[in-house]
């Protein structure tokens, strides 16, 4: 059967770029960070950029679902062990990335269970912890022979706080920092959650529309269009928080905080930052928001990957309008941080970044890992036939999933 | 509870806070239970913050390199090696603690880092190919013995070159080569001459080598003038002098083309069109004369300016003139009391008493032989030199605004005591005595010769010896045959003063040690084809491996100034120290000493006695008969730490002159105060020179002479339109350090040439492009630093970079100077004190992008 | 009256008049500490124009200035509020930000936190030149953040910190801040040190003197 041939070897596909992934972390273990393209000026990169990517993604969908539970927008559904999946594949992913970030892989459960109180990196820890054990008892809970609504509620109550505080935490990870004027506003938080939901839902309908596509799940196209009006609510409001933060920042005065925006608008970032407005803001926006492109599954799919992607471009944006100016911009600089020959770069003033091999393919690998949660998931959670409150009987021979209550 | 219509229960404030409050719960719960299981205290301990390491033991030395800081430094020893340097800050007077900088820090890199010579070697290959054979010390030098005996046998002693770079800096162990070079009668090198920091201008006016105040002196000072020096570069544990005159109330005025580190710290910096110091200073001259502000009576009491020049022959009128049988040794004045000529002994300063000496107008005078001449005093001469440089008219040529040399030169006139600070960057140049001789006459003049917080301070290179080393140097009183390197580069001159011998066969061995002579020497491409013609035998000693030592057909390994026993004293901070061993010699190197000796033993077994004396008998001898300035120093006192010389404090060069009238010059080392005595035979300082070389370049009296006039006569100013500085930088000592990989990390690890914008502009060369900088000579490449730092029309690459390493390609800049010999240099010869001095700035370039 | 005997808090000055950009500080340092290949504790900027010891303006109306820079030491010290392993903390005695080596899990937030670029990063196995352990101190592992300690070994014997005793152009002053009389703290008082970036809120223990005013002919 070719749908076994190709399931199996998309299996192969994730199971060797994890291997990938892996064998490179393991170098990157022997040879240290000096493997990465990280230096002192831009001591983040790629695995902090997905880190607070993925927490993104997770959050999203899971505030969805969670908000519609409690809301009792039971439209949403049968979405809901899809989304806890991704929430929870993704934070998997999210912390995943923060090992190969760390000098000291070894030493991160202390922080866990003994960090120092102070430090948002601590409540990021606890807090996606706390999260991830949400989201396999969610899961756990929806997929019982007999669904407790009445622990779905509890669960709902319990993890929509905890999901906006994962977002808001990891957004006070930058935000706190009152080193860093691009990073250190009131603003952060709540644009990380914006752009969490427009990056979590888009997913949710990617994920959704592929599986329709493969034909692994069922969904009434009226459900994708309430998701798809609710993605140009969002995505309205997340271009509306970047656009007050952008403005906010040109119209400040203070020269780091206008050196950095400006990167953003025509420095080494503006190749990153129009596409990510015009393709990641105005164009998914329009298809989300006329009811007459909405409709059309190709332009949905693409303004779901186009939010997708463009999500990331912030995330990525986020990170380099901050980290590519040294602090104390004088010269030389600070240190690239290597044994360099004589002549080669040693100071660095700017900050270029480019992610090296090692990076791309631990990133690869973790992004694949996630990848097979979400395949394993789909395969033996969300299509399991579930039993609802009033229970619905599967239809013989076709996959099934939750439908929406009557 | 339920929503009635849906059955669900409903969300409320209570629930969403008690949903909350279990996710703040879950977080608690974690966090405590983590911290009371990993019951770690809060705060760190304090293992971790990196454990203290203890050292065996300390010992101090003195760094000893070519800037002549001779800075203490104790040598921390863990085990068998030195695992930190650091300032001992240990002198008695503690103005001068801590002394030492980032460069001698950082020497256990050099110590123990990649470039060490580690061991002897013979060529393998061809000169320079990097191919090598590791040899034991006996093979090396039955080697090296064997070609000296055959080139001696063949050529004559003198065709052997020594080149001990530089015996001021360790007088034991580098005299140690001298001592074999006279004992073979073997020629020798000259450095501070050659290394073009000898100005000229000293011997000229004042009959000594070298005219400084020590460092602190700086302090004393109520206006400091800067001549082309940048000491807080190149003189960085001196430097702080200048900020404490600064809070003592001094004004600190800077002159130098670039804006240079110590112009940052000036009060005023006065940019200047590059090699015309000397008419800015005779500007100064003319405003200080032509407002009545010059000390007159300094200049008569201490200077030549009273004595009577003959017109006719233009030489000084002598008391054998006036009388018969009277003394050619002593000069007359006139003396306006009685209205005639007044003769004066040259064995005390100051005037005959009652004595109003004449300064200006014309003499008649009866000579012994019945000729009626006409007389001058010299100063009526140096007047008469001075007049034309008006502020306005020098204004072309120096680009500084008239206003502001009137300014200058009052403030400078009015302010006691006020002191010039001359560098390389006025001294580096083919008339550099004409313009050292014009700063002289500025200090003389305003009445700051031999006055704390005064005087005329050279302290380009520094060289000078401190005591008496003749003992050791010199044994039996022999001398090695000293040729200036600079005709072994040039080839002789016709002007060439005959005392200096060149070896008849030529240049046949050289014997360098402790030299870069093939990355610092001026018109290196000339150089090298005089050696790879002429000379058979190149050894090189050192304990880097420079590019002259990668060109060695003999590299022997060095050990430093941590490994071997020295007598240091050099002149900006005068006291005498101890070099001693913090560790034995390391790897196979070896101290000087023991090399020489064994050299000795193999070519003569009969010298082999002159080297039966170990480092310490040879400093008590040289301090038993070292002079007055280090009379009753013991070698036990100086393993305690350093000693002050017996000079004043501060120690002020011409105290004795001014204060009790002792004739000039004062001795230089290691010469008899006669060998310099002839330079100023009136006892005086002297603006007015009767040599018949000054009075044929019509530089009897100071002048200014523009640079670039054979370029400019040969219309090369055209084709080569920048003019090419070559200054010190901090990074490096010369070419020591060139490789020291901290000091690299900083400053980036390539040669560069900085040229302003708007040049760099019309060449389309843009920061870090690659280029080649030209001229006749030779071509270099390397990068470009587009700065605002150094003036237009100039371009400026930092010397001492090894060519083979830091430039892309050529020989570095020293590709491009040059290696002209001014025929004033050539009037005397004495070696490192009057002898032809390099004029590295004497340099046009063009810069293009490759 | 009884002398309530009060926390010292080190300090230093460094004055910006005296300094000769000559990064002498930055050797000692790096030599002391056994800082190696590729890192620097300590630097010397240059307020100026585009590059090292290049000034700003146009010739001949230049200007330049130098800028010692190493850890701040702040009071409220935004690295040690961040470290989630308490890794970096701030030592009661002196009031030195310090870091423990052995519980740094090598994040890098407090080097993100940093207002002052201080902090510098092991990313690969400690390169030396020498290749053996110098100076006073044990080096630091890969994957760990390291940075000016106020050679916190040297305090503790009473000594001040290498760049204070080695700088050549005596620039820097070094004691105990809550002691009025110290000279550090009569170097602040009387000369009006300022901190770096004191908008920030951070407090820091360095303070640095201003340049005389110039008096041109």
């Amino acid at each position: 059967m070719t749908g076994r041939i190709a399931y199996r070897g998309w299996l192969a596909v994730l199971v060797a770029v994890m291997g990938l992934g892996f064998a490179a972390w393991l170098y990157q273990l022997a040879n240290g960070l000096a493997v990465t393209g990280l230096s002192n000026v831009v001591s983040w990169g790629l695995y902090i950029i997905a880190f607070m990517y993925f927490v993104g993604l997770s959050a999203g969908g899971l505030i969805v679902v969670a908000g519609a539970q409690l809301a009792g927008a039971h439209q949403f559904r049968p979405l809901s062990r899809l989304a806890v999946l991704l929430s929870g594949a993704s934070i998997v992913v999210a912390a995943a990335f923060i090992l190969p970030d760390l000098g000291h892989p070894e030493r991160a459960y202390r922080v866990l269970i003994s960090g120092q109180f102070y430090s948002p990196l601590v409540w990021d820890f606890i807090i996606i912890a706390t999260y991830l054990v949400i989201a396999l008892v969610d899961l756990w809970l929806m997929t019982r022979p007999r669904e407790s609504e009445r622990a779905l509620t509890v669960m709902a109550l319990i993890s929509l706080p905890v999901a906006v505080l994962v977002h808001s935490i990891t957004a006070w990870i930058f935000g706190l920092l009152v080193a860093r004027p691009f990073w250190n506003s009131p603003l952060l938080a709540p644009l990380f959650i914006s752009s969490a939901l427009v990056s979590g839902l888009a997913l949710l309908l990617v994920v959704v529309l592929v599986l329709r596509k493969l034909r692994l799940l069922e969904i009434e196209d009226a459900v994708l269009g309430s998701l798809g009006k609710l993605m140009a609510v969002f995505i309205a409001i997340d271009g509306f928080f970047l656009f007050a933060e952008v403005l906010t920042a040109i119209a400040s005065n203070v020269p780091d905080l206008r050196d950095q925006t400006m990167l953003l608008l025509n420095g080494s970032l503006a190749p990153f930052f129009w596409p990510e407005m015009l393709l990641g803001v105005v164009v998914p926006f329009l298809i989300f928001a006329l009811p007459g492109l909405r409709r059309r599954n190709g332009l949905l799919a693409a303004a779901s990957t186009l939010a997708v992607l463009g999500v990331l471009l912030k995330r990525i944006n986020i990170m380099m309008a901050s980290m590519s100016l040294p602090l104390i911009e004088r010269a030389p600089g600070q240190s690239w941080g290597r044994l360099v020959a004589p002549g080669g770069r040693f100071w660095l003033r700017l900050g270029d970044y480019a992610p090296t091999w090692v990076e791309w393919s631990i990133a690869a690998g973790i992004v694949a890992l996630g990848a097979l949660l979400v395949t394993l998931g789909v395969r033996y959670l969300v299509r399991r036939p579930a039993t609802v409150p009033e229970p619905a009987t599967p239809r013989p021979g076709r996959p099934v999933v939750a439908r929406p209550a009557p | 509870m339920a929503d009635s219509t849906t059955g669900l229960p409903r969300l409320t404030r209570r629930r969403l806070i008690g949903g909350s409050a279990a996710a703040a719960a879950l977080f608690g719960l974690q966090y405590g239970a983590g911290r009371y299981l990993m019951r770690l205290p809060r705060g760190g301990t304090a293992h971790g913050q990196g454990r203290a390491l203890g050292v065996d033991r300390m010992v101090r030395t003195v760094c000893s390199p070519n800037c002549t800081g001779a800075c203490g430094q104790n040598a921390w020893i863990r085990g068998e090696r030195i695992v930190k340097i650091q300032q001992a800050a240990d002198y008695p007077d503690h103005v001068y603690n801590p002394r030492g900088c980032m460069k001698g820090l950082s020497f256990i890199q050099s110590l123990y880092g990649p470039d060490r010579v580690r061991a002897p070697f013979i060529r393998a290959g061809a000169r320079g190919e990097g191919k090598w054979r590791q040899v034991t010390w006996d093979e090396a030098l039955d080697y090296i013995a064997d070609k000296l005996k055959g080139i001696i046998a063949k050529y004559g002693a003198d065709s052997v070159y020594f080149f001990p770079q530089l015996p001021g800096t360790g007088p034991i162990q580098k005299g140690a080569a001298t001592r074999l070079a006279a004992l073979l009668g073997a020629s020798h090198g000259t450095f501070y001459d050659f290394n073009g920091d000898l100005a000229l201008s000293m011997p000229i006016t004042f009959g000594v080598q070298c005219s400084d105040h020590e460092a602190k002196d700086w302090a004393n000072s109520r206006f400091v003038l800067v001549v082309g020096s940048n000491p807080v570069e190149t003189r960085i544990p001196d430097a702080h002098f200048l900020s404490d005159a600064a809070d003592n109330g001094a004004r600190i005025v800077v002159l130098d083309p670039k804006y240079s580190a110590t112009a940052t710290k000036a009060d005023d910096w006065l940019p200047i069109e590059a090699g015309t110091d000397g008419a800015l200073a005779l500007a100064m001259v003319n405003v200080i004369l032509r407002e009545g502000l010059g000390d007159l009576e300094h200049m008569a009491k201490y200077s030549d300016a009273p004595l009577l020049v003959r017109t006719d022959t233009r030489k000084r009128l002598r008391e054998s003139d006036l009388k018969a049988g009277g003394s050619s040794a002593k000069f007359a004045l006139w003396d306006e009391a009685s209205g005639g000529p007044l003769v004066v002994g040259t064995d005390r300063l100051g005037l005959p008493e009652g004595a109003r000496p004449a300064l200006s107008g014309s003499y008649a005078v009866r000579l012994a032989d019945g000729k009626a001449v006409t007389v001058r005093p010299g100063f009526d001469y140096v007047r008469e030199a001075v007049a034309p440089y008006t502020p306005e008219s020098v204004e072309k040529i120096t680009q500084v605004p008239a206003a502001k040399t009137v300014k200058l030169a009052r403030a400078f006139a009015t302010t006691k005591p006020a002191a010039v600070i001359f560098g390389a960057g006025a001294n580096h140049w083919y008339h550099s005595d004409l313009t050292g001789r014009a700063f002289a006459l500025l200090s003389a003049v305003t009445g700051n010769v031999g006055r704390s917080g005064g005087g005329i301070s050279v302290y380009v290179g520094q060289y000078k010896v401190r005591f008496d080393v003749s003992s050791w140097w010199f044994p039996d009183g022999k001398r090695p045959n000293f040729v200036p390197p600079m005709y072994m580069v040039h080839g002789p001159t016709p002007t060439m003063n005959p005392a200096i011998k060149p070896p008849k066969n030529g240049f046949r061995a050289m014997l360098v040690s402790h030299s870069n002579l093939l990355n610092q020497s001026p018109n290196l491409n000339k150089l090298f084809k005089r050696l790879n013609e002429e000379v058979e035998l190149f050894v090189v000693i050192d304990f880097a491996m420079t590019p002259t030592a990668e060109h060695a057909d003999v590299l022997l390994p060095a050990a430093t100034w941590y490994e071997k026993t020295d007598l240091i004293a050099t002149p900006l901070h005068p006291f005498l120290q101890l070099m001693q061993p913090a560790v034995p010699p390391q790897y196979e190197s070896r101290p000087e000493v023991q090399i020489y000796r064994e050299l000795a033993k193999r070519l003569k077994p009969e010298l082999a006695k002159y080297y039966e004396v170990d480092e310490e008998q040879a400093i008590a001898t040289i301090l038993a008969n070292g002079g007055p300035e280090v009379a009753g120093i013991t070698l036990e006192q100086l393993k305690k730490g350093p000693v002050r010389l017996n000079v004043p404090d501060p120690e002020v060069t011409f105290h004795d002159q001014i204060q009790d009238l002792k004739p000039f010059p004062s001795r230089t080392y290691p010469f008899p105060l006669a060998a310099t005595q002839r330079f100023v035979q009136t006892g005086r300082m002297e603006f007015y020179k009767e040599e018949d070389g000054f009075l044929e370049l019509g530089e009897q009296v100071p002048v200014y002479k523009p640079p670039f006039e054979a370029e400019d006569a040969a219309a090369k100013r055209t084709e080569y339109p920048l003019v090419l500085l070559s200054p010190h930088e901090r990074w490096r000592v010369h070419s020591t350090y060139s490789n020291q990989p901290w000091l690299l990390e900083i400053n980036g690890g390539r040669a560069e040439v900085s040229i302003h914008p708007r040049d760099a502009e019309s060449r389309h060369i843009q920061q870090g492009d690659l280029v080649e900088v030209r001229n006749d000579r030779g071509a270099t490449q390397c990068w470009a630093r587009v700065t605002e730092q150094v003036r237009p029309g100039t371009a400026q690459i930092y010397e001492g970079w090894w060519w083979n390493r830091y430039f892309r390609k050529g020989r570095g800049v020293n590709e491009l100077t040059p290696d002209f010999i001014n025929p004033t240099n050539e009037i005397y010869f004495l070696p490192n004190v009057w002898s032809p001095v390099t004029a590295w700035k004497e340099v046009l370039c063009d810069v293009r992008k490759v | 009256m009884a002398m309530t005997k009060t926390r010292r808090k080190f300090g230093m000055a460094v004055d910006l008049e005296r300094c000769l950009g000559c990064w002498t500080c930055a050797v000692v340092c790096k030599e002391e500490n056994d800082v190696p290949m590729g890192l620097w504790w300590n630097r010397v900027l240059t307020e100026g124009g585009d590059g090292l010891d290049k000034p700003d303006g146009t010739y001949p109306h230049l200007d330049l200035d130098y800028l010692p820079l190493a850890c701040q030491h702040c009071e409220d010290a935004p690295c040690v509020k961040v470290c989630p392993a308490e890794a970096t903390y701030k030592r009661e005695d002196g009031g030195i930000v310090l870091v423990d080596y052995s519980k740094c899990i090598g994040c890098r937030y407090c080097m993100a936190a940093c207002p002052y670029s201080v902090r510098v990063f092991n990313w690969a196995e400690p390169q030396r030149i020498p290749d053996f352990s110098y100076g006073m101190v044990e080096g630091r592992p890969r994957g760990v953040v390291e940075k000016c300690t106020f050679c916190v070994h040297r305090l503790d014997q009473g000594l001040e910190p290498s760049c204070v005793v080695s700088c050549p152009a005596q620039a820097r002053i070094f004691g105990d801040l809550n002691d009025p009389d110290s000279p550090v703290s009569v170097a602040v008082r009387e000369r009006g040190g300022t901190q770096m970036l004191a908008d920030k809120g951070t407090h820091p223990q360095v303070y640095y003197l201003s340049k005389r005013r110039k008096r041109p002919l």
